[in-house]
């Protein structure tokens, strides 16, 4: 019996098909799922997602953090962000970062703690949305 | 003479007032596509969000030791309502302000989104502790401030529960006035949220769930992205319906000025057949007369 995943963000639901395997980036390590695997609900990190489909082809996908829950084989991503590589634009990408970093700089003393936490999150996701892109434009699938 | 040239004018200006309102209708009805789509997808994104929250409650209970899921009975309740900035949009506020009035809490104090109703809820006596106005497709990033202050006034127990009032989007002739809790958070809503976009409850699975990192920081960090979610998914909705609700508005008055205008141009035609009737008689009269 296949793994039915699904990825849904505010915008759109970006993959909902059945799957052999999925491999994503959890809070603290990767993380591989396959049929049959255990009732489980986690968070997730900004990075790629990729996944076995039906036909034995590698695809992946870009994921902003979220939650995964997985429940009787079925897989939901509940995520802000999902993105393939080619709509990752890396100029907007450099902005949001370059922003961000000059708020933490410049208005450092004012900034709440949690403020900082945010600002620095944006980053993390920020970065790895790069990665994913350079790494992906690299190897065309 | 002056008559005629008074329906004249009266057409012209009907005609004008025409061209704008169906300007606003086109207006309307494209920022209404977009707002609608936004509000419709989101429900699907709002009910998985339920559905796992749901799950994580269910294998938890521990439904105390979160603030967001607790039940209290000090402090007030806090009614944020979801109007609009702008009017021209037919009943949408007078509906909403009706439901407020009948179906809320009486002591409690009020937050607008929009500004319309900021000035009838002061002058009816009710306590307003702020207004804030958004652009048409809010981000969350905008509706930060306010969901800091809610947050604020639940932990240090001001609140007791808060509500949203806003239009729920049917369709576009269609936008319901509707009254639901955002915090706490209760089960059986979650429940029907995610029923709502589609995503029920397996019957009879009773998974006792593994929870990664901790259950406490899933819980709390699943439920903040909830409870936000579902502040920016209501708004969306009222911008949906605000939209629908200006663009059916501006069609029917720019159906009423060309029916008006139509009206009118019988008006002007009858005056001045007759206008001319009269000098035709006049002349033959005074033909009649010189023979």
């Amino acid at each position: 019996m296949p793994l039915h995943l699904k990825i849904i963000t505010p915008l759109r639901t970006a993959v909902e098909e059945d799957v052999l395997s999925i491999r994503l980036p959890a809070t603290a390590e990767q993380l591989e799922i396959l049929p049959g695997h255990t009732a489980l609900i986690t968070a997730v990190a900004p990075g790629e997602l990729s996944y076995t489909d039906a036909k034995h082809v590698s695809q992946s996908i870009f994921v902003g953090g979220g939650f995964l829950q997985v429940e009787n084989d079925v897989a939901l991503l509940v995520t802000d962000t999902a993105l393939d590589a080619d709509e990752v634009d890396p100029t907007s990408v450099n902005a949001a970062i370059e922003q961000a970093r000059n708020r933490l700089r410049n208005e450092q003393s004012v900034l709440s703690r949690e403020e900082q936490t945010r600002l620095e999150a944006i980053i993390a996701k920020q970065l790895a949305m790069i990665e994913y892109r350079n790494k992906r434009s690299r190897t065309p699938h | 003479m002056s008559n005629l040239r008074d329906i004249k004018r009266r057409i012209k200006s009907v005609r004008n007032t025409s061209q704008i309102t169906k300007a606003m209708q086109m207006v309307a009805s494209a920022k209404m596509r977009r707002a609608q789509e936004l509000a419709l997808r989101g429900r699907i994104y709002m009910s998985a969000l339920a559905n796992v929250l749901q799950h994580l409650g269910e294998s938890l209970i521990l439904r105390a030791g979160t603030p967001l899921m607790e039940e209290r009975t000090d402090g007030r309740d806090l009614i944020i309502v979801v109007n609009t900035d702008k009017g021209l949009c037919g009943a949408l506020n007078a509906n909403l302000l009706r439901e407020v009035l009948t179906n809320a809490p009486a002591d409690a104090c009020y937050l607008c989104i929009g500004n319309k109703l900021a000035g009838s809820l002061q002058r009816l006596g009710r306590e307003v502790e702020g207004s804030f106005s958004l652009s048409d497709s809010p981000a969350e990033a905008e509706l930060k401030p306010i969901f800091d202050m809610i947050r604020k006034g639940f932990d240090e127990r001001r609140y007791a529960r808060v509500f949203v009032a806003y239009q729920k989007f049917v369709n576009v002739m269609v936008q319901r006035p509707q009254i639901v809790k955002l915090v706490p958070v209760e089960p059986q809503e979650l429940i029907s949220v995610a029923e709502q976009g589609g995503m029920p409850d397996a019957p009879g699975i009773d998974a006792d769930f593994l929870l990664e990192p901790t259950p406490e920081l899933l819980l709390e960090s699943v439920l903040h992205l909830y409870v936000t979610s579902m502040l920016v998914q209501l708004v969306l909705e009222g911008k949906a319906s605000e939209q629908s609700a200006r663009m059916v508005a501006m069609k029917s008055a720019t159906e009423n000025a060309k029916t008006l205008i139509d009206s009118l141009t019988l008006d002007y035609n009858k005056a001045r057949q007759s206008q001319i009737t009269n000098e035709l008689l006049e002349i033959t009269t005074a033909m009649k007369a010189m023979e």
